[in-house]
């Protein structure tokens, strides 16, 4: 199984050691992957390129949509070498921080089950309640830092890039940070300040570098906004494409669940597969009352 | 909840799919729930077998659910959806598309205002392999991989095409009479209903990037009214006769299932189509052409699944079956979808060009020469097929630089039109391998060519007759020349072996062409280690440079000195012979018809695999003209 990893970073300040964990990772989880990595620096200029060993290499790249810009500058250094591996694994050097059992669930017989299908795998995250953003609605979605889905998915999305353009959403004004005609949804405005800047989404879960929002640190605000954005649109995007999001612990109960030589076949709701995870299992509430019984 | 005004209405028709009572209540609760369709959807119409046994309080949606004639229930949402000035999401049918599908489905209508109905691309849930646009074949094509969809075009417009889900613009719903359906079928209806649109302006979407995971026959995803529906149709929509062609002709449906066609099989071998329809039931040089090539690419059967295409007749004459049992032969017809087409001759009009095209991603020719167009200029065939040719091909082949050079100087070919010389055998076992067990036929002179003026083989006999009269002069290629030391017979009468024996028993063979692609014969003789006179050319620097073979070939280039160079030949006398091998490294082997066909292969593979699809759309608009 060929696999290239797209690790997209900004320096080495922070998360330092992902690359070493990365390759822990592959060398306890998945020995048997054939494996190129490619290292994408926003820190660095995108003219940069630099070889570090076999099937190994670093390269520069606009932190204009943070990892989103990262990723779709190591796509176009990959061209039509793309076309060669099973499996792009999108991941950020922030892979290890929050929730972190998924991770332990990957390995090749896994990711066996999902070649040649429409199929991303990675954590699935849900909020309580469904948003809509930009006429869309949205509950579920795949966490961006740790991702693997074929390239064709890639290529018919074009780019990474799901919102450029922030004019649509913000309004300078840190009180009220988000336009009144923004194409966002109440609820999902709420759940971005709690996020950011207050006690996290109603899941008793906090991000580890939330701040006050002030002038100061609007643009922080709005480029992280802007990258929530990406991640959740991504999602969207790749559900408009025919492409499923399916979690990883979920896929990982497959291998032992079906028959030698049986194939996935289709891929239950994101609400189902949360569910039906063997570890940190969703309520059997998210099913409704019917599918619950 | 946003707030905002809802978007669109939402038709379902499960009417016939069994989905009744808490299987309706599950139904909608997914369309709420997993497809997130609650908070964007404003009035939900339900057409059902039966209302009675259905709980729909709390499923998310404002529902209305409704029993009887589909058809009449459909035109009743599209008229509360054009009263609320709301585009309506059909769905017919047990399937649940994204929110995510539908904002991308309604997007297209942003793109052009008479945009008046978007479809998704649909895929079969446990493979998710697309289906095919329908074009009206007996037998649907097969499945499509998802990787052709990066290929095609991000929409295509299509004529009317009912399918298990599609958006319908407001605009239109305001224009389209809603009670002339009744007493129709909900297919014929609605695809009254989509023609009716048509004839208001509005086209049809379908957007290939967009793809529903739907759990249905394909019948079912793409429905087809009864036939008498049909004919109403036709009867008072003249235009929507010919729909069926229409979707058959679609560029893009082609230019899927080529781009299907590309992707290698399960061996990791494409199908390749070798036209023999150049070649003819008999003996000659362009069967001898032909043989090789099939001969070389039996070493490439793990690079090509290949299929041979000849006439009938031609295929038995040469017993192409049972010398060809790895191959798939295909008799007179083109039929099917390839990777590539290798024509291994010259077109001769563009009806051929544009059948390759048809069938084949990537279409090559095989270049012999460029005579006919030279001396028939006023033959208009060939003139428009090479010149499309030149610019539109993917692959062009030749015989030798010397064809390369007197075809790109008629017909200058476009720089991303990919070139090779293939030549054909220069090695000498590929030409003497069939050396008869039979005694070679003792001739003196052995003069080539055939009734075209340009081989000037009359005048040569003649000039040669009259300055050897004691020797035995032998004519391949035309008949009736006189001098009685002369026989003469015509090219394609004479078996194989016996025409061996000649070129084995001549002590000079003269080949008095003005004009040649290659020459065969002077090849053919030189591996029988025969002295071969020719009339000067650069092609035959060329020949001698590329090979390493036995004979001799020596040059004449007016009657004294081809009288000089026979005399010699005859006597033993020294000659002075164009330099061979020159033109090979050392130790590199001459051309084989293995080598001719690697060097035909690895083109077609480069252009396959470098080449994006625009080069074939731009053909097929190319022929699209040509077609009117």
């Amino acid at each position: 199984m060929r696999i290239v990893t797209l690790l997209a970073r900004h320096g080495t300040d922070k998360y330092g050691d992902a690359v070493a964990a990365m390759d822990a990772l592959f060398a306890r989880q998945m020995p048997d992957a054939d494996r190129e990595l490619l290292i994408v620096d926003t820190a660095l200029p995108e003219s940069h390129v630099e070889a570090l060993g076999p099937g190994r290499a670093l390269i520069g790249a606009s932190n204009s949509h943070w990892e989103f810009s990262a990723w779709d500058r190591g796509l176009r250094h990959l061209g039509k070498r793309l076309d060669g591996f099973d499996f792009v694994h999108l991941a950020t050097s922030a892979f290890g921080a929050l929730y972190t059992r998924y991770l332990d669930r990957f390995d090749t017989g896994m990711l066996a089950l999902l070649q040649g299908r429409a199929a991303a795998v990675g954590h699935l995250d849900y909020y309580n309640e469904t948003v809509t953003i930009c006429g869309r609605s949205l509950r579920s979605w795949l966490r961006c830092s740790f991702v693997f889905l074929p390239p064709v998915e890639l290529k018919l999305l074009g780019s990474l890039v799901g919102v450029a353009d922030p004019s649509a959403f913000f309004s300078g004004n840190p009180q009220q940070p988000f336009r009144a005609d923004a194409p966002l949804s109440k609820t999902y405005r709420d759940n971005i300040i709690g996020w950011l800047t207050g006690s996290g989404t109603g899941q008793s879960v906090q991000w580890h570098s939330r701040f006050e929002l002030t002038a100061e640190t609007l643009a922080l605000f709005e480029a992280k906004t802007l990258a929530i954005l990406n991640e959740q649109m991504l999602s969207s995007r790749l559900r408009a494409q025919g492409c499923a999001l399916v979690d990883a612990i979920w896929l990982a109960t497959r291998p032992g669940q079906l028959r030698a030589g049986r194939l996935l076949g289709e891929i239950p709701s994101w609400r189902v597969q949360l569910t039906q995870r063997d570890v940190d299992p969703a309520p059997k509430t998210l099913l409704g009352a019917d599918d619950a019984n | 909840m946003t707030g905002a005004p809802a978007a669109y209405d939402i038709f379902i028709d499960l009417s016939h799919a069994g989905v009744a009572g808490p299987a309706l209540r599950r139904h909608l609760d997914r369309l709420a729930h997993d497809a997130g369709l609650a908070p964007l959807a404003g009035c939900v119409t339900v057409c059902t077998a039966s209302v009675e046994l259905a709980d729909m309080r709390d499923c998310g949606f404002d529902v209305e659910l409704r029993s009887g004639p589909a058809i009449d229930v459909l035109m009743r949402a599209i008229r509360m959806a054009a009263r609320a000035r709301r585009h309506l999401v059909i769905l017919l049918g047990d399937i649940a598309p994204g929110s995510e599908v539908i904002a991308a489905l309604i997007e297209a209508f942003a793109q052009d205002p008479m945009f008046g109905t978007s479809q998704p691309r649909f895929a079969e849930p446990s493979t998710d392999r697309i289906w095919p646009i329908p074009g009206g074949e007996a037998q649907r094509p097969p499945l499509s991989h998802r990787a052709s969809l990066p290929q095609l075009a991000v929409d295509t417009i299509t004529p009317e095409l009912p399918a298990c889900c599609v958006v319908l613009r407001w605009e239109l719903l305001i224009g389209v009479e809603t009670s002339d359906q009744h007493g129709r079928t909900l297919a014929g209806g609605f695809l009254h209903l989509l023609a009716e649109g048509r004839r208001l302006g509005f086209r049809n979407i379908v957007r290939n990037r967009v793809v529903l995971s739907a759990p249905l026959h394909v019948y079912d995803i793409y429905p087809t009214p009864p036939i008498e529906e049909i004919e109403q149709l036709y009867a008072l929509d003249s235009y929507a006769a010919g729909t069926p062609l229409l979707l058959a002709n679609l560029s893009e449906r082609r230019a899927e299932m080529l781009i299907e066609a590309a992707h290698p099989d399960a061996n990791g071998r494409r199908r390749l189509l070798l036209d023999c329809r150049g070649m003819p039931p008999l003996h000659n040089g362009t069967a001898v052409c032909t043989l090789g090539f099939l001969d070389g690419f039996r070493a490439l059967t793990d690079t090509w699944d290949i299929h041979v295409l000849a006439f009938a007749s031609t295929a038995a004459f040469h017993n192409f079956k049972s010398r060809y049992p790895a191959y798939t032969h295909v008799s007179d017809t083109l039929a099917g979808t390839y990777a590539a087409a290798l024509l291994l001759s010259q077109p001769w009009d563009i009806g051929r060009v544009a059948e390759l095209h048809r069938h084949a991603r990537a279409i090559s020719f095989l270049m012999l020469d460029a005579i006919a167009w030279d001396i028939y200029p006023n033959w208009k065939g060939p003139e428009a097929a090479w010149g499309f040719i030149a610019q539109y091909a993917d692959a062009l082949f030749y015989i030798s630089r010397f064809t390369q050079d007197r075809f790109n100087k008629r017909f200058p070919v476009a720089p991303d039109v990919g070139e090779a010389v293939t030549h054909l055998s220069l090695a000498a076992e590929d030409h003497a391998r069939s050396l008869p067990t039979l005694e070679p036929i003792a001739n003196d002179i052995l003069i080539f060519g055939n009734d075209f003026h340009h081989k000037h083989v009359r005048p040569t006999a003649q000039l040669l007759s009259d300055a050897f009269p004691f020797h035995r002069i032998m004519v391949i290629g035309t008949a009736n020349i006189p001098g009685s030391n002369v026989t003469a017979t015509q090219s394609g009468n004479i078996e194989r072996d016996t025409l061996d024996r000649l070129i084995a028993g001549a002590s000079v063979i003269v080949f008095p062409s003005f004009y040649e692609g290659f020459g065969l014969p002077v090849v053919e003789g030189l591996a029988r280690g025969r002295t071969v006179l020719v009339r000067r050319s650069a092609l035959w620097s060329e020949i001698a440079a590329l090979s390493r073979l036995p004979g001799q070939m020596c040059e004449f280039d007016n009657p004294a000195s081809l009288v000089d160079g026979v005399g010699r030949a005859l006597h033993g006398l020294p000659m002075t012979p164009l330099p061979s091998g020159v033109g090979l490294a050392a130790g590199e082997a001459p051309a084989d018809w293995r080598a001719c066909a690697r060097r035909a292969s690895d083109l077609l593979v480069r252009q396959l695999d470098g080449a994006s699809m625009q080069r074939w759309r731009v053909r097929e608009h190319a022929l699209r003209i040509v077609d009117q």
